[in-house]
Parts: C-alpha cells; structure tokens; sequence
C-alpha cells in the first residue's frame, strides 16, 4: 500500500508504506478525529518500515526504560538517536528540531508495537505535548486532573467524581497542550481493573461493564456521563490514599506536586529536550492550582 | 582546587526561590535553597573559588562559615552523583 497520513492533535503523520494491518493499528491507538482541527502545528513525523535489521550491538547497550507499561529498554547512540527495544522489534528515533520533524525507522510485527507506540508518544512530546497519565474530570467547565501512582485510586476518584455530577474527561492517558493548557483526552474507554468494577457496580447499578479483555473491563464514557473531550485544565489533585485520615483536600508544597507531575509525564528520552521540558513543567505548575485530595474515610469532597 | 561540576544528565526545575535537581538515573530529587542554590551556580559557571565571597555578599554570613558550608553540600552532592570531577 502507499503512503499514508493521520492528524495528531495537529502534527501531521506520514507513514511511507502503510500495510493494512498498521494502518488498522493507527486508527485504532491514535485516530481520535474528535481533536481535529482543534490544533495546529508544523510538525510532522515519518515513520517508516525498516528492512534494516537493528545494529547487532544494541541489545548489549541497552537499559531498561523507568516508567514504561511494558518491558521496553532504551539506547542512546552517539548520533543522538535514541532506540527503543522490545522482544522481536523496536524503534529508532530521530529528532530534527531546527526542521520540526521527528523520523520514526520501525521493524517488528504487529505483535511488538509497544515500542512504536513509545516512540510516536515521544514525538508527541518532542513537538511541545506533555503527556498526562492521569484520570480527569471536568467541573464547571475547569478540569481537575487527578494524580498518583498506579494503585492510588485514580479510576475510583473518576468514577466518584463522576457520580457526584463532574464530566469525565480521560480515565488513564491525555496531552496537555501547554500554551493554553488545554487538556486532551487519549481514551476511548474506561479499563477497570475488577477491584474498581465494584465502585462501579456500587456508584452506577444500572451500566453493564464490557466482558473482561484479558486485564481490565472496558467500560462506555457515555454510559456514565456525557463525557468532554478537551477542557481547559485548571488544577492537578495529587492522590494520597491513608484510611486513616478523614477524605478531604489538602494544601501541597510545590515539590511534592512536581515529583507526582514528573511521575505522571515521565522525562522526554531525547536528553536535549529535557531541560526545556523541566523549565516548562516549572512554568506550568506556577500556573495550575494543585492540591493534595486524602483518599481516607467518608464521602469525597467533590 | 574544587574540579566538582554539575553533572551533564541533572535536571534543573526552579520552583518557587528553590532550585530541584532530578537525576534521570535514579528519579531522585533534591531541592536547594537559596544558599544552595547560589553554590549550584557557582559551580556551574566553573567559580568555586569565590563561592565564599558571594555568599557573604549575598547572605552577610562569615566567609570562613560559608566556605565550610559549601564544601559540606558540594561533598553530599558528589556523593549523591549530582556533581562530578571535571
């Protein structure tokens, strides 16, 4: 098949020769044509199918990517390119600043996209998104983007915000555009885990949860709520679980919302965008509120 | 001679008159006041030597206080590999 392209939030994908089963994988993780023309930017990214097989000293190189979902690893290579490695396939990165372009150079199957999908995240990043792993309701139009390590209790304070009137904007993954601060949503879904299936049984008795895909049970937006897809985000709400503690909001020092931010994003792997990343994610938390919401006993306050 | 540097990979995010230093390596963060801040820059621009001086200009304290104080933070520093030998 021929070349093939996708708007992402504004950045325009080129993929060289697109087979139909990549094509069908793109629509499915990054075809969210809710955003379109929502944004505009000159970047582009070109992913291309390499026949090249990855240099045989690599693998030896590598380290293991902190954060990522999956068992990825990472190199750095002295061209400043950066590989990204899974079991039967990887990516290799390239970032052209000075021409707004990011190339995309990707072998494996279908069967190993975790390290593409890594890859087009960074791309992402690198052309000015902050990607947000966070659950995110919006109330009187401003979102609160709730914040935490896996486990915390981001998909049960969703689940409670939105029984309690707000509108569900992502549940696990969104790009904040930071010039506006506008946040956009990723999902398409709810995956509950079956321990939060539960608040969802309890909360909502009526929505049927779809069957269980191996991990986690898909669940509708609009079978909650009438869900928002991009909303101006207003305050990042750190979660901290103590039973011991009455549930209440808290105030936070500024350190502890930027670890839980930086947690939340993780650091660009191109190691030249880091420093403008951290002076950015300074800018931004000078000008979003945050507070830290105690996940203990009683009700919410939301 | 001090020939301690930042090293290449820290991070450096201003926040509210402190400076946080992230190693990417570790995900471990350190937070400077100002005093600390002060000596972080003064190592980076390769000025060490004078790092007693600044401070005193800067926070009126003893010279001699201040050159103890910054060798104690530059050591936890380069034991906690946010600086290194140049």
């Amino acid at each position: 098949m021929g070349e093939y392209t996708l708007d992402l939030l504004g950045r325009r994908l080129t993929v060289s020769v697109a087979s139909e089963s990549l094509i069908y994988w793109l629509e499915d993780h990054w075809n969210f044509p809710e955003h379109a023309r929502q944004l505009v930017s000159e970047w582009t990214f070109w992913l291309e199918y390499s026949r090249e097989p990855e240099p045989v000293e690599l693998r030896a190189q590598a380290k293991p990517l902190e954060g990522a979902m999956n068992a990825l690893e990472v190199v750095w290579t002295d061209d400043g390119a950066v590989w990204l490695l899974e079991a039967g396939g990887g990516v290799c990165l390239t970032l052209d600043e000075e021409n707004l372009k990011v190339r995309l150079s990707w072998y494996g199957t279908l069967e190993h996209t975790d390290a593409l999908y890594q890859g087009l995240c960074e791309a992402m990043l690198s052309s000015g998104l902050v990607p947000l792993h966070a659950s995110v309701a919006v109330k009187d139009g401003e979102a609160t983007a709730f914040l935490g390590p896996s486990g915390t209790g981001k998909t049960t304070t969703l689940l409670r915000a939105i029984a309690a009137g707000w509108q569900p904007l992502c549940e696990d993954f969104g790009w904040l555009e930071p010039q506006s601060q506008t946040l956009y949503s990723w999902d398409r879904k709810l995956h509950l885990l079956p321990d939060t299936l539960q608040v969802l049984e309890r909360l909502f008795p009526q929505v049927q949860a779809e069957d269980f895909d191996g991990r986690k049970h898909p669940v509708e937006f609009s079978s909650l709520a009438q869900r928002a897809w991009s909303s101006p985000l207003h305050t990042l709400a750190v979660l901290e679980r103590d039973p011991a503690q009455v549930s209440e909001w808290q105030p936070i020092a500024l350190l502890e919302t930027l670890v839980s931010f930086y947690g939340s994003t993780g650091l660009p792997l191109f190691k030249a965008l880091r420093q403008p990343f951290s002076d950015l994610s300074s800018e931004l938390l000078r000008h979003l509120e945050s507070q830290k919401l105690v996940l203990g006993s009683g009700e919410l306050p939301l | 001679m001090n020939d301690l540097k930042p090293h290449p990979d820290v991070i450096e995010t201003p926040l509210e008159g402190e400076l946080v230093l992230l190693d990417p390596k570790t995900q471990q963060m350190y937070s400077l006041n100002a005093t600390g801040t002060l000596i972080w820059e003064t190592l980076k621009s390769g000025e060490y030597a004078r790092v007693a001086e600044r401070m005193s200009d800067a926070f009126e304290v003893d010279p001699e206080q201040a050159q103890q104080d910054a060798d104690v933070l530059t050591a936890d520093l380069e034991r906690v590999g946010l600086l290194v030998r140049a």
